[in-house]
């Protein structure tokens, strides 16, 4: 899995590629655990190059929006697959942050 | 190549080929002997017949002159009465006739000695003329016909009978005599003798090779059909235990993959089961998701309505605190008011009772400040307390998502390798069912490769009986049973209490009651045996064919080569 942080102004764009497993749910808790030291006001997740994520990988989605939310930060998931797009829903995760298709 | 490595057929092919070739030779020197007898026969005859007709012929001749001679001395003869000419007397249509030629053809060395009688004779012939145109002329005067005689007819006569001499000198010696023709039916004769012997000589001496040859050829052959029957039978036997071996394993062996096949559809169900409450895990994961979520929610609103809380009760602290400061600022005025109004004596008597009426305000408002500030000290600090258990209650919730969606993840592959194991687990199962019916195979296999040992083994046996019967052609069946018992010891009848009339009646009586197995037709029992195969069945329960073999078959099959 790859991931890449532009950082733009005002904004952190968080680009992800490859499978969220297990693994990659580690990687990115620790991706997630730098940009909290630096707090950001408004992060975007792109995860156009996910095509699968386990429910690791959602909890720490689900507890980086928590940490970001606390400090008044927005996040929003974009670039979700049909079936991702679709999983997101199902468990209610666009009332907690807005999700946008690829 | 040599002759001892020839086949059978070619040895007799080339012995019969060699006497029909010495019988034909001598058929043909036997021909061409009498043959040759014959033609001298011929010869001999044609010879003789010709020396007769040319001493005929000289015969004639002095006949012919005794005529002339006649009419010469008879006066009153006018003409001689003889043949003048030389082509129509005895010699003259011999001599220019066919049997001249045959003769000619017949000795070629005559031809020229023909030849040369020619002109004498005809010469001859023309002096009878001349006597004749004498006497014609003058028949009383005789003198010149009687010297054309003396000149010219008797030399003439005597030349003619010189060459009929040498013709029949040359005929003799050329054409074989009587004695000739003996001498040459002796010498045929004799080397018809010679030939006859030497025929039956090289005949016989090519039939011992070729018998003596063919002989040991069948006796090798019989005895390396022996020693492979011999390998055949252990080999078949050894096909035969392994085969049953194999059977009996086979059988164990299916009845262990039936157990396997059994176990393994017990797992198949549990692991297909495990599969089905790991997938309905899935969804109480989404749920806790999604219920977490909404949790989440609330967590941030209280997180922040905290924070706001410390936020706020520092602003009180604030406020407190002026109030505080207000309350020691207006009891220093109540003060100073009093000191005012003691100063002011009586005027000043009634802002005393004020200014002890504000320092009992200020007092008060300070006390309740101090009591403000006491409750506030004791509020933050719960306040602070309720952030940290809430700062704990985050951590724990931050610990418990990580946990629960670890688990999801846990599940979900715990469900992906539960699904595999069951697919694996089904493959597993149809590969051992395909095993099982492999092994069921293999038992029939098995039982099949064993019936064809016992096949093996018949046919082993019969080989032995066959290589016997070999034996029995090449040496006789005395030394074909003499070589092919082991156990003469053993005789049938006397195991099996045959009586003397029913023994008397089977084959195998007197000489093979040892291997009465070998002989067809036997009475075993009183009952004449079937077939090969039903008389073998029968005689590998016998105690006479077990002890013949040891006990085992085929083991000790007897040396078949003649001592």
């Amino acid at each position: 899995m790859t991931i890449t942080i532009i950082n733009e102004a005002g904004k952190v764009v968080i680009n992800v590629e490859g499978a969220i497993d297990e693994k990659g749910a580690e990687e990115l808790k620790a991706t997630f655990g730098q940009l909290q030291t630096a707090p950001t006001p408004f992060v975007t997740l792109n995860l156009s190059g996910v095509n699968q994520i386990g429910s690791s990988g959602i909890g720490k989605i689900l507890l980086f929006y928590k940490n970001l939310a606390i400090k008044n930060s927005r996040l929003e998931v974009v670039g979700l697959s049909p079936m991702l797009f679709e999983l997101f829903h199902e468990l209610k995760l666009d009332s907690l942050f807005p999700i946008g298709k690829r | 190549m040599r002759f001892a490595n020839l086949t059978i057929g070619k040895k007799l092919s080339l012995g019969f080929g060699a006497i029909l070739t010495l019988v034909l030779l001598f058929s043909l020197v036997n021909f061409s002997g009498i043959n040759t007898i014959v033609k001298k026969a011929a010869e001999v005859i044609s010879g003789n017949s010709l020396d007769a007709t040319l001493a005929q012929k000289v015969v004639d001749h002095l006949t012919w002159v005794n005529k002339l001679n006649t009419a010469l001395v008879d006066t009153q003869a006018t003409k001689t009465g003889v043949e003048t000419n030389d082509h129509l007397c005895g010699l003259g249509k011999w001599l220019y006739g066919d049997e001249r030629k045959k003769t000619e053809a017949m000795d070629p060395a005559l031809a020229p000695l023909f030849k040369a009688l020619e002109q004498p004779h005809a010469r001859l012939h023309q002096t009878a003329i001349a006597i004749n145109t004498a006497i014609e002329k003058n028949s009383s005067d005789r003198t010149e016909a009687v010297s054309l005689y003396l000149k010219e007819t008797l030399p003439a006569l005597t030349e003619v009978q010189g060459h009929l001499k040498k013709i029949r000198e040359q005929a003799r010696s050329d054409i074989s005599t009587d004695q000739a023709m003996l001498e040459a039916t002796r010498s045929f004769k004799r080397n018809l003798v010679i030939g006859a012997a030497l025929t039956v000589l090289v005949g016989i001496s090519l039939a011992l090779v070729i018998v003596r040859g063919s002989t040991k050829l069948l006796a090798k052959v019989a005895d390396d059909i022996k020693d492979n029957a011999a390998k055949v039978a252990a080999a078949a036997a050894s096909i035969n235990a392994a085969s049953r071996s194999l059977a009996e394993d086979a059988s164990s062996q299916a009845a262990a993959m039936e157990q396997t096949a059994a176990a393994l559809e017990e797992s198949t169900a549990m692991s297909q089961q495990t599969s089905a409450l790991t997938a309905g895990s899935q969804a109480l994961m989404n749920q806790n998701i999604e219920k977490s979520g909404q949790t989440l929610k609330a967590l941030i609103e209280l997180t922040r309505s905290m924070d706001q809380i410390e936020q706020d009760s520092d602003s009180i602290r604030s406020i407190i605190n002026t109030i505080g400061s207000i309350a020691f600022q207006t009891n220093l005025l109540a003060l100073n008011a009093a000191v005012e109004a003691a100063r002011a004596g009586e005027a000043g008597a009634g802002f005393a009772v004020v200014a002890a009426e504000v320092k009992n305000l200020a007092n008060r408002s300070a006390e309740a400040a101090k009591n403000t500030q006491t409750l506030l000290d004791g509020t933050i600090g719960r306040v602070t307390s309720c952030a940290e258990a809430l700062k704990q209650v985050n951590s724990d919730f931050d610990h418990i998502v990580a946990s629960a969606t670890g688990i999801g993840d846990k599940t979900t592959a715990i469900t992906e390798a539960t699904r595999q194991q069951a697919t694996g687990l089904v493959e597993i199962s149809k590969a051992t069912h395909e095993l099982e019916q492999i092994t069921m195979n293999v038992q029939t296999a098995a039982h099949t490769a064993a019936q064809a040992a016992d096949q093996l083994t018949d046919q082993a046996e019969e080989m032995g009986i066959m290589v016997a019967d070999l034996v029995a052609m090449v040496y006789g069946q005395d030394q074909a049973t003499l070589a092919s018992a082991t156990s003469k010891d053993v005789t049938c009848w006397e195991m099996k209490n045959c009586p003397p009339e029913r023994r008397n009646a089977c084959p195998a009586y007197p000489a093979h009651g040892g291997q009465c197995w070998m002989v067809t037709a036997t009475l075993c029992g009183g009952k004449e045996q079937g077939s090969y195969h039903e008389k073998m069945a029968n005689c590998r329960q016998c105690n006479v064919y077990l002890d013949a073999h040891g006990r085992s078959p085929q083991a000790q099959l007897p040396n078949l080569r003649p001592a």
